[in-house]
């Protein structure tokens, strides 16, 4: 395969895996350009059943790019392995070309699971509704993205796009014409202020994409501190002598029973990351005490085994 | 192909309607991202729109950004 065109190249790929019977989706920055978003990257999110694992690890063993073979990307790849994944890890890839590498993330499930991903797909990429999820991150880039999703899920005629808009103007726009169902309002509390033409709606959208920013970069934290006894482990153990990929894989398979905690956030608990965030929101003064209110419930987005 | 289809089934709504909320989604966009990059992703088909993007980023490269 050529590098060129990056975009085939991952197509070929995801096509290669469905025809061995694996369930998987891109997702992220290239689902945005597919869905007439464009975002700037040429990094591939994947989106992979881990009963497809096996079968992924085999084609990216065999896949090259322009002569090139694949690799984990540096030490501080999981293994792909369902143990880490159900936990809420992702496994890194890289086809190291001497220009620009072309660089995989996989995903066994989304970080943020809206409903189940696999029923939800548009051709071989993941569904708009499982994309915007995924956006909510906490990178203020990510999030003109999240509405844009939203608003292509409106157009459409899909009614899941209201909990994807976090502009104030755009959602009072749209509801001279369309009107949010009462189910859909029910889980925002932003959307019912906007149901009242509350004048508190624009604030209640900050508080509720500052929550989900904090939530991203707290999940982020306890994730980064559990990696690093296992990204000693492997730096340890690595031959000085280029191990093939399945070497590598068994190699880090070793280390993360050893090393690596299978689930972090569930380990931190949950609840207890849901509260935090609440908590570290009204004591930076980011949103006031009565801000609390305009929360949505995440407890059930956070699918974390 | 401008836009991959986000359902398979066409909602029934009259064509004003849909035009007012392309209008909006379209002023969204204007805002977030732009003049350009609003034509690249309502007018360009797929394969447009990520020839764009491996412009940008070549342009990029040869200026040495990040």
């Amino acid at each position: 395969v050529a590098a060129e065109n990056v975009q085939q190249t991952y197509e070929n790929l995801v096509a290669s895996l469905r025809a061995e019977g694996a369930v998987c989706a891109i997702t992220s920055g290239l689902a945005c350009v597919y869905y007439g978003i464009a975002e700037s990257t040429k990094d591939c999110d994947l989106l992979c059943h881990p009963q497809g694992f096996e079968t992924l690890l085999r084609l990216i063993d065999s896949f090259q790019v322009e002569g090139t073979a694949a690799a984990y990307r540096g030490n501080v790849s999981p293994p792909l392995d369902v143990r880490w994944h159900a936990g809420g890890w992702t496994s890194h890839f890289e086809w190291p070309l001497k220009l620009d590498p072309l660089l995989l993330d996989v995903f066994g499930q989304p970080l943020r699971q809206f409903s189940p991903w696999e029923r939800d797909l548009s051709g071989l990429y993941a569904g708009a509704h499982t994309v915007a999820a995924m956006k909510r991150t906490a990178r203020d880039k990510d999030w003109p993205f999240v509405t844009s999703l939203g608003l292509r899920m409106i157009d459409a005629g899909d009614e899941r796009g209201w909990l994807h808009l976090f502009h104030a103007e755009t959602i009072i726009a749209l509801q001279q014409d369309e009107s949010c169902p009462e189910a859909i309002a029910a889980q925002r509390p932003a959307l019912q202020l906007a149901r009242k033409n509350d004048p508190r709606l624009s604030g209640a959208l900050n508080a509720e994409r500052k929550f989900w920013e904090e939530l991203d970069r707290r999940r982020i934290h306890i994730m980064e501190q559990a990696l690093r006894p296992y990204v000693s482990a492997v730096r340890a153990r690595r031959s000085p002598t280029k191990l093939n990929l399945q070497e590598d894989h068994d190699l880090r398979l070793q280390c993360a029973l050893e090393h690596l905690p299978t689930s972090p956030v569930r380990d931190h608990g949950a609840e207890r990351l849901i509260e935090e965030s609440r908590r570290s929101l009204v004591e930076s003064g980011i949103i006031p005490q009565a801000g609390l209110d305009w929360l949505p419930d995440v407890r059930r987005y956070l699918t974390i085994a | 192909m401008n836009r991959g289809p986000i359902s398979y089934r066409r909602p029934n709504r009259p064509r004003a309607k849909v035009e007012r909320i392309r209008e909006i989604e379209r002023a969204f966009h204007l805002r977030e991202f732009g003049e350009e990059l609003t034509r690249i992703n309502f007018d360009a088909t797929i394969e447009q729109r990520h020839e764009y993007l491996a412009w940008m980023r070549k342009a990029a490269s040869r200026k040495e950004s990040p």
